[in-house]
Order: C-alpha cells, then sequence, then structure tokens
C-alpha cells in the first residue's frame, strides 16, 4: 500500500486560505481548474461569465467600476447560477393577472422583490434594464426593501423574459407581495412623520414669538400687543401639545394603567403641567409661558424616536420573505407534457419535476430518480443524503444530484418549512423582555421631581405667598423634564444601529444591545451555537488521500461540473490548470461518478455505491478506514477497472478564528453550548475540537427540540444568546432572549432573528457584544450628565431665578451636550479589535 | 405697528399651507425612501 499523502488525525483542519484566482465578476476564488492560462478575465463559473459579457455587450461596463467605488463594504456577489425555466410561469394568467397591475398605453407594472441587491451600483444596474431587456420602459429600485418596480410593454416583451434577463444578471426575482406587517409598518412611520412635520412647524413659529416677547422684556412692549402673541402662542402651543404630544401622554396612560413605568411619564408631567399653566397664565394674563421650550421638546423627543424607528425597519426590510426560500414556479406533470407553473397552482397528488441544483418546491415522496439531497438549510446535516423512489423529501431542500420526480403531498403553507415558520413566528411573540434601562429610571425620576416640587411649593408658599410659589413650583416640574435623557438615549441606541450595520451587523431591535451587555463573568449567559454553517464552513472539504496519488488530476477534472458540495470539495482540491482528458462522465444517483480515461474505467463515489457497482474493499483498505470510523467524516472511494487505488476522507472544516472567538466569549461571560441536527459523532468532534465541554454538545436536534432547549436556559434566569442560520434554528432564534442569523443561510431564520449578519462565523457577535458594552455605558454616560444639567436648572427654579428664555436656552443646550458626547464615544467605535 | 395684527396670521397660514404640502407628500409615499435617491446621485452622469 502506498504511503498517506497526509494522515487523517484526531483534529479537524480550519479551512484552507483563498487561492490567488479572482473571479473577474463576482471576486471568489476560481477553482485550479477552470483557470485559463493568459485570458485578461477569468471566472469561476459559467454563470458568472455569461453575465459578464451580457453586461460589457450592453455597454455597461461601468458597473464594475461603480461597484468598486460604492459596495466596498459588501460581501461579494455569489455567482449568477445558470437560469432555470421556472420563470415560465409568470406569464400564466393565474400569476400575471394576480401580481401585474395594467397602466394606460398597454403598459404592465410590477413589483419585484430582488435578490443579491447590495448598493449603488446594483441600483445603477438594474434601473438600466431598458438596455439590456428591451420593451422595458422603466425600471427603478428601492434599495432599502430590494424591490424594483418594472414597467414595460405588455406587447413587446413577456414578463418571463424580464425575469430570466434580471435573473442572468445575478438579481433572482420574487413577487414581492407587500405583507400586513409592512403595510403596519410604514403607515405606523408616515404617523410619525407627520406628527414631527406638525411639531416642527409649531416649535419654529412659537420659537419665533417667543424671541419677540423676550426681546420684549428690555425694551418694554405694548400690552395689547404682548397679550397677542401670548394668545397665538397658546394656540400653537395647544396644537403642538394635542396632536403631536398626545403621544406621550398616552404613552404615559397606558404605563400607568399596567403599572409599568417609562420616561413617558416625566415627559407627559412636564407637558402637562407646562400646558395647563400656560393656559392660565394666558387667560388671566399674568406670569410666565413656557410654550416655546414645550413645543421644541415634543419636536425633539419624536424626533428620536423616529430615527430609532427608521434605523431598525432598515434591517427589517432587508429581510426577504419565505417566499424566496422555495421557488417561484415548478414543472408539474399535466397530462402528457411537463408544464411550468407558479408555485400556487399545485395541488397534492401532482407530479412535479425538480432539476439538477434546484430547490424542491414541495414536500412529497420520490416517485422516479435516484440522487442526493442537501437538507443543511432544514435539519443542519452537513452531508447530502442519497434518496429513491419512496423516500419523503421536503421543501426548500436543495437537490444536488440529477433529476428527480416527486409526487406532491403538501404544498405552501402546508409544507413543513412553512409550518416551522409559522411557529417561529408565532414564538417572536413570547420573547422575553426585559425593562430598559432609561425607564427604569424614569419611575425613581418622578418621584424625585415630585417631591422636590412640592418642597419648593411648600417653601416658597410659606416664605413668600402663594403665586410665587406656584409659578416657581410649575418652572420646576417643567425645566426638571429629562429632555436630555429622553432625547438622547433613542438617539443613542439609533447611532449604535449604524454604528452595527456599517460592520454589516444588521439589527431590528436595539433592545438586544441592553440583553449582550447584561452578561458578565457574575451573571453568566448561555451562547447556543448552531453547528453547520456557522462553527463551521459547512461545506466539505478533503482531509486525507490515502493510496496512488497519481489519480489525483483524474478525479479532480471528473468533478469539475458536480454540483454535489463533495464533489466541488474534490474538484477543488485536485483541479489542475491543465486537466488530463477523460471521456464519458457520467453523474450517477447518490454521489457516484464514472469515466474513462485512457481506455480504463474510472468510478468514485461512497462505499457504499461502489460496492452495488461491484468493486469490493479489500481487507487493508477495510482496516485503514476502521481505523478513523468515528470521527463523522465522508468517505470517497476511488476505483480503476474495479479495483480500488484511493480512499479521500473529507470533513466540514471549522471556520478559521473560532476557537479564539469562543476564547473571548468565555471571558465576557458566556457559557458556550452547541446545538446541532447533525450526527452526534460530527458534533462531537466539533466540540472537542474548540474545547467545548461534552455534556454542553446536543446533537442530532429537530427544530423543536433545540427550541425546548433554549426555553429550558432562558427559564432558570440566564440571558440566552443563539446562532444559527438554519430553518432548524429559526424557532430557538425566536424564542432565544437574542438571536443572531448569517445571510445566505435560509430566509426563515433571518426573518425572526434580531439581528443578522453578512460575515459567517463568530466575529459578528464579538463586535455585538463589544458594541453593546458601549453602547450601555454611554446610556448611562448620558444619564450622568441629564442629571446634572436637571441639578443646575432645578436649583435655579427652587430659587425662583429661573426664566423662560433661561429654560429655552438651557434645555437644548443639554440635549446638544448628550448628544454630542454619544457621538463622539460612539462614531468613533471601529469594532472590536 | 397694528399690521402685526395681519402679518402673524398670514405667516401662520404660509406655514400651514408648506404644512399641508408636507404631510401630502408623507401621504403619497414619497418619503418612504430616503436612501435610494442619495445613491442615484452617485451615480448618475447621463
Amino acid at each position: 500500500m502506498t504511503a498517506m499523502s497526509s494522515p487523517p488525525s484526531a483534529a479537524l483542519p480550519t479551512a484552507s486560505p483563498k487561492s490567488a484566482t479572482a473571479c473577474s465578476h463576482c471576486d471568489l476564488p476560481v477553482p485550479a481548474g477552470l483557470i485559463v492560462p493568459d485570458a485578461d478575465e477569468q471566472f469561476c463559473c459559467a454563470g458568472c461569465a455569461s453575465v459578464y459579457r451580457m453586461i460589457h455587450g450592453c455597454d455597461l461596463g461601468r458597473y464594475y467600476h461603480l461597484r468598486d467605488v460604492l459596495g466596498s463594504t459588501t460581501p461579494p456577489v455569489g455567482p449568477a447560477a445558470d437560469p432555470p425555466t421556472r420563470y415560465e410561469a409568470f406569464d400564466q394568467p393565474a400569476f400575471f393577472d394576480a401580481h401585474t397591475v395594467a397602466l394606460a398605453g398597454g403598459l404592465r407594472q410590477i413589483d419585484l422583490r430582488l435578490s443579491n441587491v447590495h448598493c449603488a451600483a446594483c441600483v445603477w444596474l438594474v434601473e438600466r434594464l431598458p438596455k439590456v431587456c428591451p420593451g422595458v420602459i422603466e425600471a427603478r429600485l428601492s434599495l432599502g426593501q430590494m424591490v424594483a418596480r418594472v414597467t414595460w410593454e405588455a406587447s413587446a416583451v413577456r414578463l418571463s423574459a424580464i425575469a430570466t434577463t434580471l435573473h442572468r444578471l445575478g438579481y433572482p426575482p420574487h413577487p414581492a407581495g407587500s405583507s400586513e406587517a409592512r403595510s403596519l409598518r410604514i403607515a405606523q412611520e408616515r404617523q410619525m412623520l407627520v406628527r414631527i412635520g406638525v411639531a416642527g412647524a409649531c416649535a419654529g413659529n412659537a420659537m419665533l414669538l417667543a424671541v419677540s416677547l423676550y426681546l420684549g422684556l428690555l425694551d418694554g412692549m405694548a400690552a395689547e400687543f404682548e397679550t397677542f402673541l401670548r394668545w397665538i402662542s397658546l394656540i400653537i402651543g395647544g396644537v403642538a401639545l394635542g396632536w403631536p404630544g398626545g403621544v406621550f401622554f398616552r404613552g404615559a396612560w397606558a404605563g400607568w394603567r399596567t403599572r409599568r413605568v417609562t420616561l413617558d411619564l416625566p415627559i407627559a408631567l412636564a407637558l402637562g403641567v407646562g400646558g395647563l399653566a400656560g393656559l392660565i397664565n394666558v387667560v388671566t394674563g399674568r406670569g410666565d409661558i413656557y410654550f416655546d421650550s414645550l413645543c421644541v421638546l415634543v419636536f425633539l423627543l419624536l424626533v428620536g424616536r423616529y430615527l430609532q424607528m427608521r434605523q431598525q425597519r432598515r434591517a427589517i426590510d432587508a429581510v426577504s420573505l419565505m417566499q424566496s426560500l422555495t421557488p417561484v414556479g415548478c414543472e408539474v406533470r399535466r397530462g402528457n407534457a411537463w408544464v411550468s407553473v407558479p408555485l400556487e397552482s399545485v395541488v397534492v397528488g401532482d407530479r412535479v419535476r425538480v432539476a439538477s441544483n434546484e430547490r424542491l418546491p414541495v414536500d412529497g415522496t420520490v416517485c422516479e430518480g435516484v440522487s442526493s439531497l442537501d437538507t443543511s438549510s432544514l435539519t443542519g446535516e452537513s452531508r447530502p443524503c442519497g434518496i429513491e423512489p419512496g423516500d419523503a423529501v421536503f421543501a426548500g431542500t436543495q437537490n444536488v444530484g440529477p433529476a428527480i420526480q416527486v409526487s406532491v403531498s403538501a404544498a405552501g403553507r402546508d409544507t413543513r418549512v412553512a409550518q416551522l415558520m409559522e411557529a417561529a413566528s408565532a414564538d417572536v411573540s413570547n420573547k422575553p423582555a426585559i425593562v430598559c434601562f432609561a425607564d427604569r429610571v424614569a419611575g425613581g425620576f418622578t418621584l424625585a421631581v415630585v417631591l422636590l416640587a412640592g418642597l419648593v411649593f411648600g417653601g416658597w408658599w410659606w416664605a413668600v405667598g402663594f403665586e410665587p410659589a406656584l409659578s416657581h413650583a410649575v418652572a420646576l416640574l417643567i425645566v426638571a423634564c429629562p429632555c436630555a435623557l429622553g432625547l438622547a438615549t433613542p438617539m443613542t441606541l439609533a447611532l449604535a444601529l449604524g454604528v452595527a450595520s456599517r460592520r454589516d451587523i444588521l439589527v431590528k431591535d436595539a433592545a438586544i444591545f441592553e440583553k449582550l451587555a447584561r452578561v458578565e463573568p457574575a451573571r453568566p449567559g448561555v451562547l447556543a451555537l448552531d453547528k453547520t454553517g456557522t462553527l463551521t464552513t459547512g461545506q466539505p472539504r478533503v482531509v486525507a488521500w490515502l493510496g496512488d496519488s497519481a489519480w489525483q488530476p483524474v478525479v479532480g477534472v471528473m468533478e469539475t461540473d458536480s454540483k454535489h458540495p463533495i464533489g466541488r470539495a474534490l474538484a477543488q482540491a485536485y483541479g489542475q490548470a491543465n486537466p488530463p482528458d477523460i471521456d464519458h462522465v457520467t453523474e450517477h444517483g447518490q454521489g457516484g461518478v464514472t469515466a474513462t480515461f485512457d481506455g480504463r474505467d474510472v468510478a468514485l463515489g461512497s462505499r457504499r455505491w461502489l460496492e452495488t457497482q461491484g468493486v469490493p474493499l479489500g481487507r487493508e483498505w477495510v482496516e485503514a478506514l476502521d481505523r478513523h470510523q468515528d470521527q463523522g467524516m465522508s468517505l470517497v472511494v476511488v476505483a480503476v477497472d474495479r479495483q480500488v487505488v484511493a480512499v479521500v476522507w473529507l470533513a466540514d472544516s471549522i471556520r478559521p478564528g473560532t476557537a479564539a472567538a469562543l476564547r473571548e466569549l468565555e471571558a465576557v461571560g458566556f457559557l458556550p453550548c452547541i446545538l446541532s441536527g447533525d450526527t452526534g459523532d460530527a458534533a462531537r468532534h466539533v466540540g472537542q475540537a474548540l474545547s467545548i465541554a461534552p455534556d454542553h454538545v446536543h446533537a442530532e436536534l429537530a427544530p423543536e427540540d433545540k427550541t425546548k432547549l433554549v426555553a429550558r436556559a432562558g427559564g432558570e434566569g440566564q440571558m440566552v444568546v443563539m446562532v444559527g442560520d438554519g430553518v432548524n434554528d429559526a424557532a430557538a432564534l425566536a424564542r432565544a432572549d437574542v438571536g443572531l442569523a448569517v445571510k445566505g443561510g435560509a430566509e426563515a431564520a433571518l426573518a425572526v432573528a434580531d439581528a443578522y449578519t453578512h460575515r459567517p462565523g463568530l466575529a459578528p457577535l464579538i463586535d455585538l457584544v463589544g458594541l453593546s458594552r458601549l453602547t450601555l455605558r454611554v446610556v448611562r454616560q448620558n444619564l450622568a450628565v441629564s442629571l446634572g444639567y436637571n441639578a443646575l436648572t432645578v436649583s435655579l427654579a427652587a430659587a425662583g431665578l429661573l426664566s423662560p428664555w433661561i429654560a429655552a436656552i438651557l434645555m437644548p443646550t443639554s440635549s446638544l451636550t448628550v448628544l454630542g458626547l454619544a457621538v463622539s464615544r460612539l462614531g468613533r467605535w471601529k469594532g472590536a479589535r | 405697528m397694528s399690521v402685526l395684527y395681519v402679518m402673524i396670521p398670514l405667516a401662520i397660514l404660509l406655514a400651514l399651507i408648506s404644512l399641508i404640502a408636507f404631510i401630502w407628500s408623507i401621504k403619497r409615499g414619497q418619503l418612504d425612501d430616503l436612501d435610494t435617491a442619495s445613491t442615484r446621485f452617485l451615480t448618475d452622469d447621463e
């Protein structure tokens, strides 16, 4: 037996570095077997090559320049897969009438949600669709929602052609149905903007009038004009307090009724007292009015909340819905022919054909064809499993072998994937909530202010008289408003959200900053980690080759076109620039490949498949294999002329830097544990490699089991943070205190996670934890500064020295100071390193 | 200075008109997407 090229050791290797040549279109590394020597451009696949030529053919080469300049923080665009014919379903009346709108002049319009939209360069390219696809009048892309509104001449071009063109450009389209949740969010934001507009208009005018009144104090103003101005101020103030200001009154009332004190309470107190006192003073013609400060207060506070709302909405919008998990249409047998129909028309009992490299659109039973299925997004299993007629298969998994035919048992909302999604979405409302820091402060704050006001009132009444006492107490209640805190907290959170998004972490709910910051070594939190795709790369890599290494180039070239993950790994490892000539490459089901080289028959595949082909393993091979049986690796056997010549081991490799990241997270106070749907061997191996305690490694978990484990840990009072990317993680992500999903995994996980990121691995979590701690420190700093200002103004009010113009200067100044400090501390944060 | 009795309500009326225009544009959805327009400026040259 010839020597091994590298021994399979107990430790799994980390992923190998990328090759030097990058694809001209998508910047991913070009496999060695596809490098064309002496060519100016290299491509990693046929899809990228055709997109590149199409873009240059339509004279849109500027796209690449723009992308380099504007798209620097986004990940590289993945290779454009060969366009399936599924878009023919778009021309069917069932789809066409439901999703498109007829405009005047024979034009039609549709809203399409596009995948892979990243940056301004994508906007530029998509909006030049009329150049690429004649017949299209206009395409407008919304970057935040990734929805393109396409208008075209119905008689000049078909919708399927438009969809196919978009797909070939690299942006697979789906019909953008508008969900109820999204319409609600948009309506809420619009309402908020209207309130801000009204508040701003009132604030501006109130300030102008107030300045006149202040100047009148210096030189004297005729009584009639003073009265006039005061009445106009009253009207404007009334509008501001009644309409936009109503938000705070309603919030305070709702909080009061449920015994939960929020920051709305002291704000409502200040607004209410100020408004009432101002009304009385204008009607009676005596005393100070503070309407300008109150209007500015309402305006600034609403702006702060709007900014936070908007940042959170950005993250929510950027997630495509479940619709993109399954294809838009599929091939169904109708009578004697295969017809492409929209997914909505498929019923139980139909026969569906799923081509190679396609996602299954339905749940069902295989009725024809032998193939392999990549179920990693649904179950977490890192190795594709073989399927044959009679096996049950599920929507959302990927067919990585030859085409199969499936008899439908469930479609649409009845599929397992859809039900998992629904369960996960329902769980989101069960998520444990925390009382935010600012709200916890609010209660004590209000109490202190009311007591102080009472004291001041009592003191002045006893010392001087009723009226001065009342006016001083009122002044105190108005200026003691936690304006700085109420404004600065949402602004700080909005800033933190922006900082996180620049680091490629999109956060949907700013509450996670506080949750993450609460974890300490004294108060440990549980870190639940999915294995496949999070801790590991999710793609198998060659670990060892045992046998004659002369066959390596042949193996490499045989797997060049394979879509099976193992085949791709072999092509990556053994592909060469000048491949040997082989003929009759045939892909069989279950990952087996045969070919002819130099007159000899070469076969490679799993051990079981080769045995069915009549190639048994000799005894010395079996001994070598048994020595490394329990490491959870995949095995590929190479046989020439029915004689085994080599054996290859492949394994899912751990992401580089994961072990170090885990040590850092442990130092912060997290207890890592693995929740995996993969086999026990594979999970235990990864746990060992990363020094995670064996009783913290849970394997072969169904999605429901993951959720139960997360709920149990949460029930024990610990903060649970979950990181995952598959559909099988979605419910657990929803149930955890903080759920972090990785984009590129299942869209279902993104839809329910609190935050998601493009960057794989644990580095984003470390960034997030660092950012959270900083944010909480800044919020506390806000409180300290705000208290300082309040102490100043309250002292002035208590001493009877406060007047409206002092308040008008001090309140915005305090807000600006706090904001400035927050910006300087958060704006300079460059990441956890 | 009694012109103030006319000027101030007039000014408020003007402010009201612009506020109504603002609200009208919000209701029409013009302020829903504030991000994409800024990117078009960077790339548009025709």
